[in-house]
C-alpha cells in the first residue's frame, strides 16, 4: 500500500476537475440541444452532487483510509477495484469511439486503445505525486485553451439564443442532471485518495463543486450564444466551439483542444489506474489496465450489450454507494470501534 | 529506458495526421469556392493558391497574384471535389477558403442541398461568409484574380460590406442558425462589372438575395439591408444619404446603440421597440451650420431605412429581424411578422 506519497489539496482539486472536465469535452449533441435546460440542469446536478459528496468529505477531513479503516478488506478493495475498472474502461471506450468517429484515418480502434492503456498505465506507475503535479500544469492549460477559445471564437454572440426556459424542456434537464451525476466521479475518488492527501481533502471537494459550476456553466452559455443549433451539425460542442476560434498565430484551436484532451485521457485514465489498485504494486496497476483496455475496446465493440441507459443507472448506483454509502459505513464502524 | 516511453507514446498517440499527411505542394490551397448549376449539373470553380516561382522549391513571385481558378463538372459537389483533385493530381484543402460564392443560377432547392453539403463537411470552415454572385459564380472566383490585389479580397470586401450595414454577416453558421430559427435569411451579392476592355472587376459586396421562410424571394437593395441591420441592433456605423434644402448630402451615423425591448400595447399586441442612439457625422462639416435641420433630416432618412425594412418583412411574412427569439425571450409567442408591431425611435447627435 502506498502511504508515504502525499498530495496537496490544490493537486486533488486538479485531478477531480481534470476527470470531470474530460467528460464534458465529450457532451454530445445528439443527446442534447445547448440553453437553458442544461444551465438549469447543471446548476440541480451540482447541488444533488453536493448533497452526496458530504459523507466523502467527512471522511476525507480526518484522513483516514477507506482500506486501513476496512481491515484491508478484500471485498472494499475489490469493490473499489471493479469501479474504477469500469470507469478506466468506459474513458477508454469513449476515446476510442471519438477518434473513431472525428479523425477515422488515424488508426484502428485497437491500436488507439492499446496506446492509450499503455500511456495510462505508465501514468499510474509513475506514481499518484507524478500524477498530480502533471494534472495541476494541465489543469491551468486547460482552463487557458477553454477560456481563449471562448474569447477568441470568430462567431459573433447572439444572448437571443438563450430562450427561457419551456415546459418541453423538463426532460432535456432531467436527462442532463442523470448525465451528470453519472460522471461524477469526485465522491468516490476522493474516498479512494483520502489516505493520500496531505491535509484534509475538505477543501479540493467543495473547490471542485464550486468551480465545476462556473467552469461547465461558462462553457453551456459561450456554446449556447456563439453556436447555438448549429452545434447540432458537428455534434461535439466543446470541439466545434475550438474550430470556430481562429487567430492568425493559432489557426486550429479544435486541435490544440483535441491535444490537451488527450493529455487529459491519459493522465485521468491514470489516476483511475492509481485508485483502482488502491496503490498497490506495480503489477497489480498493469494488470489493472490491462483488464480495464480490453473492457473499454468490448465496451466499444458492444460486447456487453448494456445499453446507455443502464450504463448510466449503474454509474449513479456505483457512486452513491462507494462515494456515499461507503464512507459513511466506514466511519460508523470506526467509532463503534472506539 | 523508461523516461524515454512517456515521449514515444506521446509521440505515437499524437500523430494523427501521420496517415493524411502530406507535403504543401501537394495540396491545393483553396480561397474562394464556386457553385454554378445548370442542366448539365453542378459546374464548381475552385480559386487556389498557384505560386507563380520557376519551379516547385523555388521562392513564391510576390508581384504576381499566385492564385488560379479551377473549374469543373459533375452531378454533385462531392463528385467536383474528386474530379477536382483527379485534375490537379493534389488534395484539395478547403479549411482556408474565405468565400463560398454561389451563381445567379442557384434555385431553392439546391441552396439548401449546398448549405447542407457545406455545413456537413468537416473540411470547410464554419465562418466561411457564403455570397451570391451578380452573374456565374466562375466569373466572380476569376474576378477575385483580376479585380483585387490579392487572393484575401474576398473576405476583406465582405467585412467592409458588414461594417458599412450593406450587408448581413453571411458565415455559414450564423446562416444555419437563422434556417433554424425563421427560415429567412438574405445573403449578400458581389456585383460584377465590366471595365471598356470587357474585363470583369468586382465592384462590391451590396444588396441581398432574400430566402423568406425557405424560397426564393428576389433581390433587395442596400437600404432595406441597412433598414434590417438597424432593426435587428447589430449595425454599429451606417452611412445615409439624405437631401437637405434641396442638396445631396452625405453623412455617417456612428456608435449607434440600439436598444430592443418588447411591451404589450393595449390592444394587447406585442410591439417590439427599438431605441436607436448615435452620432452625426456629415462628410461636408459646412452643413453642420445648420444643425437642427442637419439632424432631423438624417432621423427622417433612417426611419425611412427601418420602415422599407419592414415593408419587406411584412411582404414576404419574413422574420428577418430576429422577432421569433426576441418574443420567445420575452414569453411571447410569435405568430407572424404581420401580428408583430415595431416601434422605432431615433435620436442623434450631432458630431
Amino acid at each position: 500500500m502506498e502511504t508515504k506519497a502525499k498530495i496537496g489539496s490544490g493537486q486533488l482539486f486538479a485531478i477531480l476537475i481534470l476527470s470531470r472536465i474530460l467528460y464534458t469535452m465529450l457532451y454530445r449533441t445528439e443527446s442534447f440541444s445547448s440553453g437553458t435546460p442544461l444551465l438549469l440542469g447543471q446548476l440541480i446536478a451540482t447541488a444533488i452532487e453536493a448533497v452526496i459528496c458530504i459523507p466523502a468529505l467527512m471522511f476525507s477531513a480526518k484522513g483516514m483510509s477507506i482500506f486501513e479503516v476496512c481491515g484491508k478488506s478484500k471485498i472494499v478493495g475489490t469493490a473499489y477495484g471493479v469501479y474504477f475498472t469500469w470507469i478506466f474502461a468506459t474513458t477508454v471506450c469513449d476515446f476510442v469511439r471519438f477518434i473513431h468517429s472525428e479523425f477515422s484515418q488515424v488508426a484502428t480502434p485497437i491500436v488507439t486503445a492499446i496506446t492509450l492503456g499503455l500511456a495510462c498505465i505508465y501514468c499510474a506507475c509513475m506514481g499518484i505525486e507524478g500524477l498530480a503535479r502533471g494534472a495541476g500544469v494541465l489543469f491551468v492549460c486547460v482552463v487557458l485553451l477553454v477560456c481563449s477559445m471562448t474569447l477568441l471564437s470568430d462567431g459573433s454572440p447572439n444572448v437571443l439564443y438563450l430562450q427561457p426556459y419551456a415546459e418541453s424542456d423538463g426532460k432535456t434537464m432531467l436527462d442532463y442532471i442523470l448525465e451528470d451525476l453519472s460522471v461524477n466521479r469526485m465522491p468516490v475518488m476522493l474516498v479512494a485518495l483520502s489516505g493520500n492527501l496531505r491535509k484534509s481533502g475538505v477543501k479540493a471537494g467543495v473547490g471542485y463543486l464550486l468551480f465545476k459550476l462556473i467552469f461547465i456553466e461558462g462553457l453551456i452559455y459561450a456554446v449556447t450564444v456563439i453556436l447555438w443549433r448549429y452545434v447540432n451539425i458537428p455534434s461535439y460542442p466543446i470541439q466545434a466551439l475550438g474550430a470556430y476560434a481562429k487567430t492568425d498565430l493559432v489557426r486550429r484551436f479544435d486541435s490544440l483542444n483535441m491535444f490537451f484532451w488527450t493529455l487529459n485521457c491519459v493522465l485521468t485514465g491514470g489516476a483511475y489506474l492509481r485508485c483502482g489498485s488502491s496503490g498497490s504494486e506495480k503489477r497489480y496497476t498493469v494488470a489493472v489496465g490491462v483488464v480495464g483496455t480490453a473492457c473499454g475496446l468490448a465496451k466499444f465493440y458492444g460486447a456487453f450489450g448494456l445499453d446507455e441507459s443502464l450504463c448510466m443507472w449503474l454509474n449513479i448506483a456505483a457512486t452513491v454507494i462507494l462515494g456515499t454509502l461507503a464512507p459513511l459505513a466506514a466511519q460508523l464502524y470506526k467509532r463503534g470501534n472506539r | 529506458m523508461k523516461k524515454f516511453i512517456a515521449p514515444i507514446l506521446c509521440l505515437i498517440m499524437l500523430t494523427g495526421c501521420v496517415k493524411s499527411a502530406k507535403n504543401i505542394s501537394l495540396r491545393l490551397m483553396i480561397y474562394a469556392i464556386g457553385i454554378d448549376r445548370d442542366e448539365s449539373g453542378y459546374t464548381v470553380s475552385y480559386q487556389v493558391f498557384s505560386p507563380t516561382g520557376e519551379n516547385i522549391s523555388s521562392p513564391v513571385n510576390a508581384d504576381e497574384t499566385n492564385v488560379k481558378v479551377i473549374s469543373v463538372t459533375g452531378d454533385t459537389i462531392y463528385e467536383c471535389e474528386r474530379l477536382a483533385e483527379l485534375q490537379s493530381g493534389r488534395e484539395l484543402f478547403t479549411q482556408d477558403a474565405e468565400a463560398i460564392v454561389l451563381g445567379d443560377g442557384i434555385g431553392d432547392g439546391d441552396i439548401y442541398e449546398i448549405l447542407g453539403y457545406f455545413e456537413g463537411s468537416p473540411d470547410v470552415y464554419m465562418g466561411t461568409d457564403v455570397i451570391c454572385a451578380s452573374g456565374s459564380a466562375k466569373e466572380a472566383v476569376g474576378v477575385g484574380i483580376s479585380g483585387l490585389s490579392d487572393p484575401h479580397g474576398f473576405g476583406e470586401m465582405i467585412d467592409e460590406a458588414i461594417a458599412q450595414a450593406t450587408a448581413i454577416s453571411p458565415r455559414l453558421a450564423q446562416i444555419s442558425n437563422r434556417i433554424v430559427s425563421s427560415g429567412s435569411f438574405i445573403l449578400p451579392i458581389m456585383k460584377i462589372a465590366y471595365d471598356d476592355d470587357g474585363n470583369p472587376y468586382a465592384e462590391g459586396v451590396f444588396d441581398g438575395v432574400l430566402y423568406a421562410n425557405g424560397k426564393y424571394s428576389g433581390v433587395v437593395d442596400s437600404d432595406t439591408v441597412k433598414g434590417i441591420r438597424l432593426l435587428d441592433g447589430t449595425a454599429k456605423t451606417v452611412p445615409i444619404s439624405f437631401e437637405l434644402t434641396g442638396e445631396a448630402v452625405g453623412a455617417e451615423c456612428r456608435a449607434l446603440k440600439i436598444k430592443r425591448r418588447v411591451y404589450t400595447s393595449e390592444s394587447g399586441t406585442a410591439v417590439i421597440s427599438v431605441e436607436i442612439k448615435g452620432e452625426l457625422q456629415p462628410y461636408d462639416i459646412r452643413k453642420k451650420s445648420n444643425a437642427e435641420l442637419l439632424v432631423t433630416s438624417a432621423e427622417n432618412e433612417i426611419k425611412r431605412l427601418c420602415d422599407q425594412a419592414l415593408e419587406t418583412a411584412l411582404q414576404y411574412n419574413a422574420d428577418l429581424f430576429d422577432a421569433s427569439l426576441l418574443l420567445g425571450k420575452h414569453g411571447y409567442e410569435y405568430k407572424g411578422m404581420d401580428a408583430v408591431q415595431f416601434e422605432v425611435k431615433i435620436a442623434l447627435q450631432l458630431h
